[in-house]
C-alpha cells in the first residue's frame, strides 16, 4: 500500500516536470521562430526599398511589413499578450493612427 | 512602465509624423538625402536590434524558470547585441561627419540627427539598466524579482520598438 501511494507520488511529480520541460522548450521554439520571422521580414523590407521605385504602394507595404514587425516585438518578445487589454488596444490604436498619418499624408 | 514606453512611441511617432509632413513638401530633397543614407547599415542595425530583443526575451523567460546563472549569460549576449549597434551607429556618424553632412545640412539630416541620436540615448541607458540589473541578479543575496527583470526588458524592447519606426522612415520610404 505504502509502495503504491509512493510510486503514485512519483508520477505525480514526474508527469508535471516532464510537461513544464515541454512547456519551456515550447516556449523557446516560440522565441526562435517568432526571431526568424522578424529577420526574413527586415531583409524583405531592405530589398524592397532598394530594388524597385518608391511609390505609394511600396511605401504602405514596407510600413505595413514594419507595423507586423513591431506587433511580432511589442506581443511576444515584450510579452504584451499577457498585459491588461488597454494596454494593447493602446498599442495597436497609436500604431494603427502613425501608420494612417505615414501612408496617407 | 507602460505610460513611459507610450509617452515615448507618441514622442517619436509626431517626429516621424512630421519628417513625412516635410517629405512630402519637399520630395526631391528627401529622396537625394535619403539616398546618402546607408541602408545595409540601418538593416544591419536592425538586425543587432532585434537578435538582442530575442536575447532580452529569453533572458526573462531564464529568469522565470530560476535559472539566474543562463539568464545573466543571456543579459550579456542582449549587451554585446546593443554593443555592437552602437559600434555600427557611430561608424555610420563617422562616415556623415566626414562627408560634412551635419544637422544644418537640411531639414531630412536635422531629422536624422536629431531622432537618431535622441533613439541612441535610450540605447545607452538602456545598456546601463541591462549591466545595472545583471549585476544585481547575479550579486549574493540578489534581491532581484522577476517584475525588475520584466521592466527592465520592457524599456529595451521599446528601443527596439522605436528603431523599427525609423528604420523604414528614414532610410527606406523616400
Amino acid at each position: 500500500m505504502n509502495e503504491n501511494i509512493s510510486n503514485k507520488e512519483k508520477m505525480h511529480k514526474e508527469v508535471p516536470n516532464f510537461l513544464i520541460q515541454n512547456s519551456k522548450n515550447g516556449k523557446k521554439k516560440s522565441l526562435v521562430f517568432i526571431y526568424g520571422v522578424l529577420i526574413l521580414l527586415t531583409m524583405t523590407t531592405a530589398l524592397i526599398a532598394n530594388a524597385t521605385a518608391i511609390s505609394r504602394t511600396v511605401v504602405a507595404i514596407i510600413l505595413g511589413i514594419s507595423a507586423i514587425k513591431f506587433i511580432l516585438v511589442a506581443f511576444q518578445f515584450m510579452e504584451l499578450k499577457h498585459a491588461n487589454v488597454f494596454w494593447k488596444s493602446c498599442l495597436l490604436f497609436v500604431l494603427g493612427l502613425l501608420l494612417l498619418v505615414l501612408i496617407f499624408s | 512602465m507602460w505610460i513611459i514606453i507610450f509617452l515615448e512611441l507618441i514622442t517619436f511617432g509626431m517626429a516621424l509624423a512630421a519628417v513625412v509632413y516635410y517629405g512630402n513638401e519637399q520630395p526631391e530633397l528627401f529622396h537625394h538625402s535619403r539616398l546618402q543614407l546607408n541602408t545595409a547599415f540601418g538593416a544591419i542595425n536592425t538586425i543587432f536590434l532585434l537578435t538582442s530583443g530575442f536575447f532580452m526575451a529569453i533572458a526573462v523567460h531564464e529568469f522565470k524558470e530560476n535559472d539566474i546563472k543562463k539568464s545573466s549569460f543571456y543579459f550579456k549576449l542582449t549587451m554585446l547585441g546593443g554593443l555592437l549597434f552602437l559600434i555600427l551607429k557611430s561608424i555610420e556618424y563617422y562616415h556623415k561627419i566626414e562627408a560634412g553632412i551635419s544637422m544644418e545640412t537640411n531639414i531630412f539630416f536635422s531629422f536624422y540627427w536629431l531622432l537618431t541620436a535622441f533613439h541612441l540615448i535610450h540605447v545607452i541607458i538602456g545598456l546601463v539598466i541591462l549591466a545595472w540589473t545583471n549585476y544585481g541578479m547575479t550579486k549574493e543575496n540578489s534581491d532581484t524579482v522577476v517584475e525588475d527583470v520584466e521592466a527592465c526588458a520592457a524599456f529595451w524592447h521599446m528601443c527596439d520598438l522605436i528603431w523599427l519606426l525609423l528604420f523604414p522612415v528614414l532610410y527606406l520610404i523616400f
